[in-house]
């Protein structure tokens, strides 16, 4: 008996070993494909924050509610994602936990046969940070909910009286750590009662138990609405209030809360099931002819299993896997490390007809920092407004607040870029890179001491700490930050005339800069930028001369292609004094129009007849209102 | 059983002998030399030279001194002193202690006596910091709306109360209990906890005021501004308005905000109407910030002339030359009549905007601030606090309690002898709450900042307070009693009495109201 034991414990552990390679795998993927940077750098468009910072204070605040433990675990934990390397082997982590958790519920409920199960849960994780999502707190709240159950399971008590006094305490526990999430455990530990122990009273009691104790410690100690306390029951986990979240994601997570006890209901009945044809069973396994045999065989199903656990990670990861996102978040984190020839190096993969107007403006952004804003800004997908994300159509959202505070801040702008971090700050709560940015305009508008209240702040953040401790020491030593070339710079470009407005439109706003400082080449750039967009060629013909103004040797590939347009339309010679229109320039304005003649009034026709060759042209949009295609 | 017997006895005596040996450690300071600093020594919050009411929480401090250790003496006239040790620059006061002190000298000085420890292990004392301890108690409670700057999105908005006299804070209500509405305008009958009119905007569950009475909360379908009610507690006086934010390209305070319209109103709890207010309601003026003389028979408001056709431009051009005047209307609440309207104070003769005036219990004063355009003052860093005599109507400036940052917002205690107001004077930026003294022959005295139990609260705390109200006691409405009102679908309809509203203006949405 004993060796065949042992023999079991063997076939088990060479498929463990192969389901190592499994969480191999796992970790891999979101290590080198998915990239926790990325998704550390999309908490930014969630309202909810995984919010973290040092000392007490902060911690005494999530003492006090429930699941406050479980959401400063998630904020401290959520920060290590800005080391990819850490992000991705926290996730596996939760992962690896929750599959031995429910591998162990499995077991317990007499469940020897189905190990593909217990990988679900995990693929279940893997399918919702493919959408760059962060589920680590339901992650998180699941896997203690799980260990509580398992070691309520097993802890053996004899006594009716003790096991109660057990569960109840180890809810009320559960109920302080993870918050609601904790009625999953009364689910679970009043299943195993009255499915597999069989035990009425005591399953009664832990279902009871798992209702009224959340209802009663919330509505009497922490002042909670009852009806929220079971509002929220329905999506299982405060993480998934988050109203940023998709429908999609919701669902996985409430399949993820809901599988485990499924399995346990599934596992039982099956195992009942089995028991009545146990005996004819072991008969007929003694006739089995060699073919069957082998299909019985351990080998045979434990390969099987793990073909199986690998085909189902690999198809539920390759259906779920969100491209956009996965650009969009990667653009966003290149785009705030000032990785500029990376950004526009992934913007090529995004397919033109799919590209997200909040990539425009990034696109624009690091052509500009590469020096190809004027030569290649139609090189990719452009839209009039994306420049500053000005109007409704660039949408009012978290993203867009931070975009415009940025690049407002960049051109001078710092009134805005104040006011569009503030909302940002306001509808997320925490960010410490915009409390890093209000920081920074505060410095630069000589208000040294408000800096100082923010750095402070920031001062407690694992990721931007030391950056703040180090500013606050250059306050201390040079409160106005005369020696610092970045905000000198800042200062010579920014406005000090005080004028009032209540929107913004960028040709004022860009006009108003180059009034201040005529060498602000960002603001006549975008400005250039901005007319081509809108098709005001006479507008921006009458400030070409501003060339003269910054070290450009010729004229911009994309303003000659404008001169051009503006010539044959107006009939008009503007002077470009120095300057040429490259005859390259004319000859391709001429093919194009040539070509564009042919097809009159069919304008698919002509959009792709000259897709091809002039898909990347000023010339194309123009005629097209669209760029950035070559096919 | 003997072992654990033993065991316990034991670790009865190891917590006796570690805790007496911790209390011998503290008090162990004795400094026989020392050497003698000239000038005060730096300290934050800034409480020197200041009147402490005898019942405030103690008031923590941090010493900005280099130093190993610090000790701090603290003693008046009578009682025993404090005397605290520290390796760490906070001075944090046990509060029994501190309570015992102040109840013993009311009237008496307080003095500190601050020591810090070299690193050569000498001592150097600083000259010592003297206070003054009141003899009139400060209301117990505060209510203020909490924030972070806030300009056209919000979310995390809630009023809060704040027990002076041992740091407590709770909320009142807070936008997270009605999926982030607003909240704002609270207001409380003649400084008591017992009524209390608080405004809640949301998309979802409906703008509304809500009553609370003696423990019980209703909903008024109806919202109020500005709010102020008649001391019988009968009525309300409210502010109704259309306010528009704008923008400055180059100003500290980014944030500016007209009134494009308003008009004040009043709510009768006898009958649950609102009625108008003759005069009041003058399209062609603009009225604001309604507050009751402590008596009843005057309703003060802000009032000032509309410089602008309705509807043609925003800004509208003359927007930097708006000023108010201080106003009032009398009233006889058994007659429910209204009088004339009388100039109390011009704007001409000040030169200045004069806004949200506050009557004092006694009746003695007004005070409103002042700034040279607007009627929002904290977005006007010129914004200071004046007094004006109600018998003379002489006014001046209340230079020892203003700074060269934005004053306003002010609420004065049920014994008209302490005043809360919002201040930006720490960095332009925060709104903090400071408090001062008023004597018998209306001088003030420094102001200092709300106590709280850490003395770097601040250092880190970006959120804004804003519009203190004192308060006796706690709102004995509970928390989630206040909520429930708010989304709940029953409530008190009333008709608005209002009609033809000014036709909206060019650009800008309409702003929520009291920020």
């Amino acid at each position: 008996m004993a060796s065949h034991e042992n023999q079991e414990h063997r076939r088990d552990w060479n498929f463990h070993v192969s389901c190592l390679l499994f969480f191999v795998c796992y970790y891999l993927y979101v290590f080198l494909y998915l990239d926790p940077r990325s998704i550390y750098q999309s908490f930014e468009s969630r309202i909810n924050y995984p919010v973290f910072s040092t000392g007490w204070l902060f911690l005494k605040t999530y003492l006090l509610e429930p699941g406050g433990l479980i959401k400063y675990l998630t904020g401290f934990l959520s920060q290590c994602f800005y080391f990819s390397w850490l992000g991705a082997l926290i996730i596996t982590a939760v992962a690896v936990g929750i599959c031995l958790c429910t591998g162990a519920l499995i077991t317990l409920a007499g469940g020897k046969r189905s190990k593909v199960l217990r990988y679900i849960p995990s693929v279940l994780l893997l399918v919702i940070y493919s959408n760059y999502d962060h589920p680590l707190g339901a992650g998180l709240s699941l896997l203690i909910t799980l260990s509580f159950c398992v070691l309520y399971e097993k802890s053996q008590l004899s006594c009716r009286a003790a096991r109660a006094v057990l569960f109840t305490l180890m809810l009320v526990i559960l109920y302080y750590i993870t918050g609601i999430a904790s009625v999953m455990f009364a689910l679970l530990a009043g299943m195993y009662q009255l499915a597999v122990r069989k035990r009425l009273f005591i399953g009664g009691f832990c279902l009871l138990c798992g209702l009224a104790v959340p209802w009663l410690i919330g509505t009497y100690i922490f002042d909670l609405k009852a009806t929220e306390e079971y509002l929220s029951l329905l999506q299982f986990s405060g993480h998934i209030k988050d109203t940023t979240q998709e429908d999609f994601v919701k669902n996985i997570i409430c399949c993820l809360y809901l599988f485990i006890p499924i399995v346990i209901a599934a596992v039982t009945v099956w195992n009942r099931w089995i028991e009545s044809r146990v005996i004819a069973k072991e008969s007929a396994e003694t006739e089995l002819s060699g073919i069957k045999k082998f299909l019985r065989s351990k080998i045979f199903q434990d390969t099987t299993k793990v073909i199986v656990l690998f085909s189902i990670a690999f198809l539920s990861v390759y259906f779920s896997l969100d491209n956009k996102r996965r650009n969009l978040a990667q653009i966003a984190f290149l785009s705030r490390h000032h990785m500029w020839s990376k950004v526009i190096d992934r913007a090529r993969q995004i397919s033109p007809y799919e590209f997200p107007v909040i990539s425009c403006h990034d696109v624009a952004r690091a052509l500009y920092h590469t020096g190809r804003l004027s030569s290649e800004q139609f090189s990719f997908p452009q839209a009039p407004h994306t420049l500053l994300l000005i109007g409704e159509a660039t949408g009012r959202n978290l993203t867009t607040y931070i975009k415009k505070s940025e690049i407002s801040l960049e051109l001078g702008i710092v009134s805005r870029a104040e006011k569009e971090v503030h909302e940002f700050l306001e509808m997320q709560t925490y960010n410490p890179f915009a409390i890093k940015l209000i920081a920074m305009i505060n410095i630069i508008k000589r208000q040294p001491k408000t800096a100082r209240v923010y750095l402070e702040v920031l001062s407690k953040d694992l990721i931007y700490g030391r950056e703040a401790k180090d500013l606050l020491r250059r306050i201390d030593e040079d409160p106005q930050f005369i020696t610092d070339k970045g905000v000198q710079y800042t200062r010579s470009i920014m406005n000090d005339t005080d004028n009032i407005f209540d929107n913004f439109q960028e040709e004022i706003l860009l006009k108003r800069l180059l009034s201040r400082n005529r060498h602000n080449k960002m603001a006549f750039e975008y400005l250039m930028s901005h007319y081509l967009l809108t098709r005001q060629l006479d507008k921006f013909v009458e400030n070409i001369n501003r060339l003269d103004d910054f070290d450009y040797e010729n004229i911009p590939r994309h303003y000659e292609e404008a001169l051009m347009i503006y010539m044959n339309v107006t009939g008009k010679r503007p002077g470009v004094p120095g300057r040429k229109i490259s005859q390259g320039a004319i000859r391709r304005y001429r093919d194009f129009h040539t070509i564009r003649s042919r097809f009159q009034n069919d304008i698919q026709s002509a959009f792709q007849a000259l897709t091809k060759e002039y898909g990347r042209s000023y010339y194309f949009y123009f005629a097209f209102n669209f760029s950035g295609v070559t096919e | 059983m003997k072992h654990v017997k033993i065991l316990f006895v034991f670790m009865i005596i190891s917590i006796a002998v570690i805790a007496v040996l911790l209390m011998q450690f503290r008090d162990t300071v004795t400094i026989k030399e020392y050497t003698d600093i000239p000038g005060l020594p730096r300290i934050s919050p800034d409480y020197t030279d200041v009147v402490i009411p005898p019942n405030i929480a103690p008031m923590n401090f941090s010493v900005n001194e280099d130093g190993r250790q610090y000790y701090v003496k603290l003693y008046s006239k009578e009682g025993r002193r404090i005397e605290i040790s520290s390796y760490s620059p906070k001075v944090i006061i046990p509060l029994k202690q501190w309570r015992k002190l102040l109840m013993a000298n009311r009237g008496n000085k307080l003095y500190a006596e601050v020591f810090v420890r070299n690193k050569d292990d000498s001592w150097r004392r600083y000259q010592v910091i003297t206070n003054t301890i009141a003899n009139h108690n400060i209301d117990s409670h505060v209510a203020y709306r909490l924030m972070k700057t806030i300009y056209n999105e919000w979310l995390s908005v809630g009023v809060y109360q704040y027990n002076l006299e041992n740091f407590k804070q709770s909320v009142i209500l807070h936008s997270n209990s009605f999926e982030y509405g607003c909240v704002n305008c609270h207001s409380f009958l003649n400084n008591s906890p017992d009524k209390m009119v608080i405004g809640a905007r949301s998309a979802k569950y409906g703008n509304s005021a809500i009553h609370t009475y003696d423990g019980k909360v209703e909903k008024i379908g109806t919202t109020f501004g500005h709010t102020t009610w008649h001391p019988s507690g009968r009525l309300t006086a409210y502010s109704f308005y259309d306010v528009r934010q704008c923008f400055h390209t180059a100003r500290a305070e980014v944030r500016d905000v007209l009134e494009l319209d308003s008009a004040i109103l009043y709510y009768s709890f006898d009958d649950n109407s609102a009625k108008i207010i003759p005069g009041l309601c003058d399209k062609q003026e603009l009225e604001t910030h309604p507050v009751w003389s402590p008596d009843g028979r005057y309703l003060y408001f802000s009032s000032a002339p509309k410089l602008w056709e309705d509807g043609k431009e925003f800004p509208p051009k003359r927007f930097r030359e708006l000023q108010y005047d201080l106003k009032r209307i009398s009233y006889d609440i058994e007659k429910d009549q209204w009088g004339q309207v009388e100039t109390v104070l011009s704007s001409s003769e000040t030169g200045m905007s004069i806004i949200v005036p506050r009557v004092s219990p006694d009746g003695r004063f007004i005070i409103c601030a002042m700034c040279k355009y607007s009627c929002f003052a904290l977005f006007q860093p010129d914004s200071d606090l004046y007094l004006i005599d109600v018998k003379t109507s002489e006014y001046r400036n209340l230079e020892n309690i203003n700074s060269d940052q934005a004053e306003s917002w002010h609420s004065f205690s049920s014994n008209s002898r302490w005043l809360v107001f919002s201040s930006k004077r720490d960095e332009g930026t925060f709104t903090r709450l400071y408090f001062c003294y008023i004597d018998q022959a209306g001088n003030f005295s420094k102001p200092f900042i709300l106590p709280q139990k850490d003395p770097e609260f601040y250092d880190s705390f970006i959120d804004l307070y804003n519009v203190p109200e004192f308060m006796t006691g706690p709102v004995k409405a509970s928390k989630a009693a206040i909520s429930r009102a708010v989304t709940s679908s029953k409530k008190i309809e009333v008709n608005f009495p209002l009609t033809g509203a000014t036709p909206a203006a060019k650009g800008g949405e309409p702003w929520r109201h009291g920020r």
